[in-house]
């Protein structure tokens, strides 16, 4: 079952646009959304949660559709950004009043527990927070409403080493239930390696993949080796391509192609997250 | 709707302080000048207050953040109308009692009663006024407010002296009172306006990206 159906979804920018994206995050389970700055996941994530509105397609959330079912929806969802657009001159207390009566199923005792957790004062107020303590607070609020989707943009580009490491903690706890979703934005792949189940890349608009990581990390290679291994047709079975007076590294996607192709004349790695993105990102050869 | 209009009570807190003190302000000046349009001080109450909740609201482009909450932009928009509605309606209160109480107080100005037209007539244009305001908030939001708000504060400006013109032209040509049936034309009007106007700003506002 899915959590959301992006179904052929379009937005066009003058200098930029989301093309025809079809994309299912799986119930139960953490999606990573990875792609470069600029691929279009903030905007893929504003679609879904109707700040932006798509010039076509469709979005079912939670087995309903947007903007149809949108206040029924976001009762069951969470929302972590590291834009943030809450009421800046407001304290966290007056930022929770305002929050809260929009919640059914607010859970007040669960709110001062994580407030306490993430070491946040009440008093506070919204501009007197770091970026991380503002994602803290959003987390806060989140968890405190019973979400059953959480949606996090960028959730870990302002925190710190600690934090991050609890967070991804915390988002495991969550999984417990296998009830949630979690669909999890970013740019920093490390943190996917720890905890997604299933990634999907963006790359200029466009979907790449939206598959089972292990599956991705299987099915993809860096291959290494010698100049003498390339040529005009070896270099097309590359996604991307990294060359020098030395050798070669490159990325493809068909793991068993690639074996047969160079035997044991390279040498064939699992690739990370950042590889498959950096080189599908970059695209063609890059001479160092 | 009323999580957003409290919403709207909870943000203004730290400048509610300030209404009052505009109140006693725009009353001090009209009253020491043209008592005629003194009820333009609901007027100007009114549409000052809804300048700030507006501010409020796109200040940190804060729509972005409400429309992730468990509510659509249509409520957005009706809860904005009702707010206006309320500042309308207190501020017309507001401004009668004021009047009144400085009449009984200080006798020697010699002011006369406050009319039910002159109450009508500062509900009337603070619709009015709304009615064009809001579709252009929620049309322009941000990047337009700025414009929006300075245009508006020179009509408001201009209230004044256009009243001042208006009433002594009605009584050098002997006009004499607006019969009944013209205030209910014209109240039907505003209300119709007003209607219009919401449904307009709800079309703008939801083919809008935050």
């Amino acid at each position: 079952m899915n959590a959301i159906e992006v179904r052929n979804i379009s937005k066009s920018y003058s200098q930029f646009s989301v093309d025809n994206i079809s994309l299912d995050i799986k119930k139960g389970y953490i999606t990573g959304l990875i792609g470069p700055n600029g691929a279009g996941k903030s905007t893929l994530i504003k679609m879904m949660l109707g700040i932006v509105r798509p010039s076509a397609g469709s979005i079912r959330m939670l087995g309903a559709e947007m903007p149809s079912e949108e206040i029924a929806i976001k009762q069951r969802v969470g929302i972590v950004s590291d834009d943030c657009f809450y009421y800046e001159h407001l304290s966290l207390k007056d930022m929770k009043k305002v929050i809260a009566p929009f919640y059914t199923k607010w859970n007040e005792t669960k709110f001062n527990r994580y407030m306490e957790q993430f070491e946040l004062s009440p008093t506070k107020k919204i501009k007197e927070l770091s970026k991380g303590m503002k994602i803290k607070f959003a987390l806060a609020i989140a968890l405190s409403h019973e979400a059953e989707l959480l949606i996090m943009d960028e959730p870990t580009s302002g925190l710190d080493p600690v934090f991050r490491r609890e967070l991804l903690d915390l988002l495991a706890d969550i999984m417990q239930d296998e009830r949630n979703t979690i669909l999890f934005s970013t740019h920093i792949t490390t943190d996917l390696d720890r905890i997604a189940d299933y990634i999907a890349f963006v790359n200029r608009g466009k979907l790449v993949f939206n598959d089972v990581k292990d599956d991705v990390l299987d099915r993809y290679a860096i291959v290494k080796g010698g100049q003498d291994l390339l040529d005009a047709d070896i270099r097309a079975k590359f996604i991307g391509l990294r060359e020098s007076s030395v050798g070669f590294e490159g990325l493809v996607d068909d793991r068993k192609q690639a074996q047969e192709l160079f035997g044991s004349y390279a040498v064939l790695e699992t690739p990370s997250l950042e590889d498959i993105m950096y080189y599908t990102a970059k695209g063609g050869p890059i001479y160092a | 709707m009323l999580n957003l209009i409290r919403k709207d009570f909870i943000v203004m807190r730290s400048s509610l302080g300030l209404i009052p003190l505009y109140f006693v302000i725009f009353s001090i000046v009209l009253i020491s000048n043209t008592m005629s349009a003194y009820f333009l001080v609901a007027v100007y109450t009114a549409f000052t207050t809804l300048m700030m909740s507006t501010g409020a609201d796109v200040k940190n482009d804060n729509h972005a953040f409400l429309i992730t909450m468990p509510m659509n932009r249509a409520q957005m928009v009706k809860s904005k109308y009702a707010t206006a509605l309320l500042y309308t309606g207190v501020a017309a209160i507001a401004c009668y009692i004021f009047y009144t109480i400085v009449r009984y107080v200080k006798p020697s100005l010699g002011m006369p009663a406050y009319s039910m037209g002159q109450f009508l007539a500062s509900i009337g244009i603070s619709l009015v006024l709304v009615s064009i305001y809001l579709p252009l908030f929620y049309w322009l939001s941000k990047k337009g407010m700025a414009i929006i708000n300075m245009a508006f504060m020179i009509i408001l400006i201009g209230l004044t002296p256009f009243m001042n013109i208006g009433t002594y032209l009605m009584h050098k040509q002997n006009v004499g009172s607006i019969n009944n049936a013209s205030v209910a034309l014209i109240g039907l009007g505003v209300v119709l306006l007003f209607i219009a106007s919401y449904f307009f700003a709800k079309y703008l506002f939801n083919r809008k990206d935050l």
